[in-house]
């Protein structure tokens, strides 16, 4: 089966099976190195992509249902100025995620700040719900998060 | 539609009519709505299904979200994500704690209601809720359609479509939901409990309780709720001591459908949350 569909804002097409999961694709591309599998359940996280404006974990989206959809990867969202702010963030707090983990890590972030313009540590836990991956402390993910919300706070502010 | 290597045909509709034209010619098709559920209990790296794909993103009918002063009603195919958006002072808020049980925000984000009400193989998080709320769908086929209460939704016929769940308002002024375990990978260790009751001048009216995520079935004791019908809050150690009786008797008689884990749980449960309601009333606000 043939699909096609924008990749971090290029044409993309490939020849697959319909029932493949995304992340196999993705996986497949030499340009893509950020998505990775896990779980295979849709709770670790290092699979996650955005789709369509929304986060989700690759490896729960079939290639038959991403036909024409925009998709965004680590690599896409790296050239954005939502991007710069979690960076910053992740600077000041010391919070490094692995290379396994970095992508899930930082779309979830991107998430979580997308829903809430100032997230509480339940909200942000929830969201992080199922990552199993023990490099980093929570404790400066969270601290990373809150920081990055009021980057954008202030950034929204001096728009005003 | 697309055919592909493994001989199986995908099918996307692009409106209601069309999905109920397809499903009346293919009735024994997969209706792939998030497809969530179907992806986490498949074990091949390529995933693998027998039947033919019904691929109802592209079906915006079944996306809507509507709101009346009696009800609300939600399309099949409204993500969870959105049904969590729609707002604490309008979502009952144990359909809310369901919803937000299922998944992470992530999976809520693909997850949708009617995927999650429609599962073959068994009642996720959101059923009993939705039974307990008097809550009732929308089946349709090809020139035909019917409401039918949540709790007869197996009666639903190969050619038929989920396509609504409409939830009466009710002033429902003590609401709790809680699930443990998932029931998609650990059928035999999850379960969820709901309860909902109308309170007047502290005393308990209509008190629903029901236990799920075990299977195909949900149950609900109507002894122990007619027990509490009617108590005064706060209950007094005697009445939880006979409500707890009531309960356990009814849950070790159930043969088959809960296994010894699930019915320890579950009397250990309701004992904990009558003493919780006794101590500090759990409400809504």
């Amino acid at each position: 089966m043939k699909i096609s569909f924008l990749l971090n804002g290029r044409q993309f097409e490939t020849e697959v099976s319909p029932t493949i999961r995304l992340s196999d694709i993705l996986k497949a591309n030499s340009k893509i190195t950020s998505v990775r599998t896990s779980c295979m359940k849709g709770e670790c996280k290092s699979c996650s992509v955005i789709i369509n404006g929304e986060v989700v974990p690759s490896c729960m989206v079939p290639a038959f249902s991403v036909r024409g959809s925009d998709i965004v990867t680590l690599e896409g969202f790296s050239k954005t100025k939502d991007y710069n702010d979690i960076i910053q963030a992740f600077e000041e707090t010391g919070a490094s995620p692995c290379d396994f983990c970095r992508g899930g890590t930082i779309l979830t972030i991107q998430s979580i700040l997308e829903r809430f313009a100032e997230p509480d540590e339940p909200q942000i836990l929830d969201a992080f719900n199922g990552n199993i991956c023990p490099c980093t402390n929570i404790g400066l993910i969270i601290e990373s998060v809150k920081r990055a919300a009021l980057y954008r706070k202030r950034k929204r502010i001096g728009r005003k | 539609m697309e055919g592909n290597s493994l001989g199986r045909n995908i099918y996307a509709p692009k409106s209601l009519n069309e999905l109920l034209h397809l499903r009346e010619q293919h009735p024994d098709t997969i209706l792939w709505s998030g497809g969530t559920a179907l992806l986490r209990m498949q074990k091949d790296p390529v995933p693998f299904f027998e039947r033919d794909i019904i691929h109802l993103s592209g079906v915006n009918e079944l996306k809507k979200v509507r709101r009346t002063e009696r009800y609300l009603e939600i399309g099949a195919g409204v993500p969870v994500k959105k049904i969590i958006n729609v707002g604490q002072h309008i979502l009952p808020f144990a359909l809310a704690q369901a919803l937000m049980s299922i998944g992470s925000p992530a999976v809520r984000n693909l997850a949708t209601i009617g995927g999650n009400l429609g599962f073959r193989d068994g009642r996720l998080n959101s059923f009993s809720v939705l039974m307990l709320m008097d809550s009732i769908v929308e089946l349709r086929m090809s020139g035909k359609s019917r409401w039918v209460q949540l709790g007869r939704l197996n009666s639903i016929s190969a050619t038929e479509v989920l396509t609504r769940i409409r939830i009466p308002f009710r002033n429902w002024d003590l609401q709790y939901f809680r699930a443990i375990g998932d029931p998609l990978l650990h059928p035999m260790d999850s379960l969820s409990f709901t309860v909902l009751a109308e309170t007047n001048k502290g005393i308990i009216s209509n008190l629903r309780f029901a236990v799920g995520n075990i299977g195909k079935s949900t149950l609900r004791s109507i002894d122990f709720e007619t027990y509490l019908s009617g108590k005064k809050l706060r209950l007094s150690g005697r009445e939880l001591e006979t409500a707890v009786n009531i309960f356990q008797s009814f849950v070790q008689n159930i043969e088959g459908d809960l296994t010894p884990f699930q019915k320890d749980r579950s009397i250990r449960f309701v004992r904990w949350f009558l003493r919780e309601l006794r101590d500090v009333y759990i409400f809504t606000e």
